[in-house]
């Protein structure tokens, strides 16, 4: 038996036998670049830099398509972007499948294509991996796990210990969208729109940055949770306050009038293509020029600053009106409100 | 808009300087209190202008029968619960309907898409649970019609729909006359018209606006609650003129009297209320959930230490609750004022509560 | 009382539309709105209109003003 002849993954291509093999040669290698490192057991990369950077994460987002994107591309940037904020030059990824019994080849090879290419434009190598199949019904069709490594930008080091009082917040861009395109899809809600995830690698945009500017202190991408949830933990880390204009967080009215309809606040709705960035007062103006030149900054903003606070640790938000109130740490699960 | 905002301040700020005594306002209606949380509004205002949050979130004023009865249904095999998404988690003695999500529970849009169920699933009953005000009121009128004209056997309805004037009624009468305005819900008023509040005015001497949820409209509402106040007219004034009417949306109106009666309702923390509930009407008894599963209907005695009944009465801050932000957080509610999307506990919680948790 | 949101009728049959908020279609009934029409900005709550927006009412009331300026650019984008 073929792969010519087999439509769907069968539970053998997990073997480790001719059908793996084959799956391997013919068609994860030649979509990921066909490099003959990622036939081996492990991969040897020759490193000049003392430190890396090493992250890990695993992928099992539903719908696996979405408008912006789908699981591959996420499980490139995602890895790509854990590096990045962490002040490394991403440099190589590994990539484990473990396939559901019946999934289709063809969108095994879509989410492969979409792989090559996010790879590609983030400059990083797939240089191993790895493919388990499993039992129709054990598990969901498809899931990534993956693995990254990365080297250190020289003079660039980030940290909560490095945040003081005065500090700017830089926001890359729009926030809410990939979180609310991917209940736009979800089938208990499934409603058209022209929404798009802004799933994206930042290791362009962060290295004009790390290149071109110094005093930023840290970083962080505003996955699950938001960025009600990053600022949170920044406050929270460094015992500091954090004061934002509501003003000047860019939203995308799409984004919005969908999170209005369903009930969810856009402050912690995930983000697959967006940074925050904490910056010194000095600094902070360069880094938003050079952000806003980059295709993937162009609304970036300064949203707010770091304080000192009186009593506790305080996220606050200074409204349209000029009043302020509290941004909490998101429940984990927002609740949607109709009625 | 900041010309708007400045003019509105100054209103408020003359007006409590002519009044000279602090003065109650009370926003009736859930969302209300959502959106001057989270709008920071209390922040905002002079010290004499005292914000109260009333009884307007329906899910905090479902008497805790009603949940239990719930809670009891969606354990039944042949049934489906198609719910509302903020009734999902509020807590019964088994639990919450969350448990339950996805087999025998399931969140619905719109009062259509249970409908739609009941068509999918010919084998199971399908129990709409019609939670809300008279805003959400009339979409259940609309599918019980629907349901009777397309002889859709396996659906019913297990009303909790009430009404807003009567709550008011009752809350000045026996419960906290320490009211000098009501902030009107603005979305309420689109069904009922703002003329609906002309008998809070003529027969308690309280002044009514009636406001959207917009921050602006909130502002101005407040400000136009001032003036008439400092005027010391005694009036409705809506400034929500985009959708609001004296007569309000006849055609839901109609719809309402046409599938509904008013009966004696129990209100958590209000008690019984005369006339407040909506219940089917004889015509459409086979879609009342009441008549088809034999419903205990005695109202429940409240948990012991939960205060939400005060709270939605106005007559203490959600803080002055010794569960609160302790016992009773989002993440485990001990009353359905903190698990309410529209709660005032829970937009306490969210928007000013200072400590973090524990 | 509860979220309501405004929305373009899109497309409309009977009393079953297709809604639009900025690029977002839901479907609606517009069966308590007898008199509603293609075109119409509508208030939607829980899957039914429930009130015609008068459009020039909200511009000087409603602070949705830059909403419905964008309502105008977000149309183009959808139908073109």
């Amino acid at each position: 038996m073929t792969n010519q002849e087999t439509k769907r993954i069968l539970l053998a291509h997990g073997g480790g036998g001719q059908l793996s093999d084959e799956l391997i040669r013919k068609t994860i290698c030649p979509r990921l670049g066909g490099q003959a490192e990622q036939l081996a057991d492990a991969a040897r990369i020759e490193l000049d830099s003392g430190r890396i950077y090493f992250t890990t994460d695993s992928y099992v987002v539903k719908p696996l398509f979405f408008n912006g994107g789908d699981i591959g591309k996420l499980a490139v940037c995602g890895t790509v972007n854990d590096l990045a904020v962490s002040g490394a030059r991403p440099i190589a990824i590994s990539l484990s499948f473990i396939i559901e019994t019946g999934f289709e080849f063809e969108l095994l090879e879509r989410i492969l294509d979409s792989i090559c290419l996010a790879a590609e434009e983030n400059k990083v190598k797939i240089v191993t991996g790895d493919t388990k199949t499993v039992e129709t019904g054990a598990a969901d069709k498809i899931f990534i796990n993956t693995s990254g490594i990365g080297v250190r930008y020289p003079n660039i080091e980030l940290g909560f210990d490095k945040i003081a009082a005065g500090d700017k917040i830089l926001l890359s861009g729009t926030i809410g969208d990939h979180g609310m395109t991917i209940i736009s899809q979800r089938q208990d809600i499934k409603f058209e729109s022209i929404l798009k995830s802004d799933c994206a690698g930042l290791a362009g945009i962060t290295e004009q940055l790390f290149e071109n500017t110094s005093g930023i202190k840290f970083m962080r991408d505003p996955t699950r949770g938001g960025l009600a949830a990053v600022l949170n933990e920044i406050s929270r880390s460094t015992g500091l306050g954090i004061e934002i204009d509501e003003e000047k967080i860019p939203v995308n009215p799409t984004v919005q009038a969908a999170a209005n309809m369903l009930g969810f606040d856009v402050l912690s709705i995930a983000n697959e293509g967006k940074f925050v960035a904490i910056v010194s007062p000095e600094k902070a103006d360069e880094a938003l020029e050079i952000c806003k030149k980059h295709p993937l900054g162009q609304q970036a903003s300064i949203i707010g600053e770091i304080c000192n606070t009186q009593d506790e640790q305080l996220v606050e938000l200074k409204t349209r009106l000029g009043s302020k109130r509290i941004v909490q740490m998101p429940y984990g699960r927002e609740l949607p409100r109709i009625c | 808009m900041l010309r708007r905002i400045s003019i509105a301040h100054k209103l408020i700020d003359a007006a409590c300087e002519k009044l000279g005594r602090p003065f109650n306002i009370m926003e009736v209606c859930g969302t209300h209190t959502v959106a001057i949380f989270r709008n920071g509004v209390r922040t905002f205002i002079p010290q004499q202008m005292n914000l109260i949050s009333g009884p307007g979130c329906p899910v905090c004023v479902t008497d805790q029968r009603y949940i239990e009865n719930c809670l009891e249904m969606a354990q039944r095999d042949d049934c489906i619960i198609a719910t509302y998404g903020d009734m999902i988690r509020v807590p019964g003695t088994t639990g919450s309907l969350e448990k339950h999500r996805g087999t025998n529970v399931r969140v619905v849009f719109s009062a259509e898409d249970a409908l739609v169920l009941a068509k999918e699933n010919p084998n199971k009953t399908v129990i709409l649970l019609a939670v809300g005000f008279e805003t959400t009121a009339p979409a259940t009128a609309v599918v019980v019609k629907e349901a009777a004209e397309r002889g859709i056997e396996n659906f019913c309805v297990y009303s909790g729909h009430k009404l807003v004037i009567p709550a008011m009624r009752t809350l000045l009468s026996n419960k906290n006359n320490n009211i000098d305005a009501f902030l009107c819900p603005g979305h309420v008023s689109i069904i009922i018209g703002y003329g609906a509040f002309r008998e809070i005015v003529d027969d308690f001497g309280k002044v009514c606006v009636v406001a959207g949820f917009e921050p602006m409209q909130i502002i101005e509402g407040l400000a136009e609650i001032c003036r008439l106040l400092t005027e010391d007219k005694k009036e409705v004034v809506s400034i929500y003129t985009a959708v609001v009417t004296e007569k309000g949306n006849q055609k839901a109106q109609q719809l309402l009297s046409e599938v509904f009666d008013s009966a004696d309702g129990y209100w958590r923390g209000l008690g019984k209320i005369e006339k407040s509930s909506l219940v089917l009407k004889p015509k459409y008894e086979q879609f009342d959930a009441v008549k088809r599963f034999a419903i205990n209907e005695q109202p429940y005695k409240d948990k012991s230490g939960c205060r939400c009944g005060e709270v939605l009465c106005g007559l203490i801050e959600s803080p002055e609750c010794k569960l609160f932000g302790n016992a009773c957080t989002p993440q485990e509610p001990v009353g359905p004022c903190m698990v309410s999307g529209e709660g005032t506990c829970a937009a306490w919680y969210k928007y000013n509560r200072k400590r973090h948790t524990r | 009382m509860c979220l309501a949101v405004p929305a373009r009728i899109v497309e409309l049959e009977g009393d079953n539309a297709i809604v639009d908020a900025m690029g977002n279609r839901f479907r609606a009934k517009t069966t308590l709105l007898p008199d509603a029409a293609l075109g119409n900005l509508v208030l939607v709550h829980a899957g039914f209109a429930i009130s015609i927006i008068d459009e020039e009412e909200a511009k000087k009331t409603w602070q949705l003003i830059e909403q419905i300026d964008n309502f105008l650019e977000t149309d183009k984008k959808v139908s073109g």
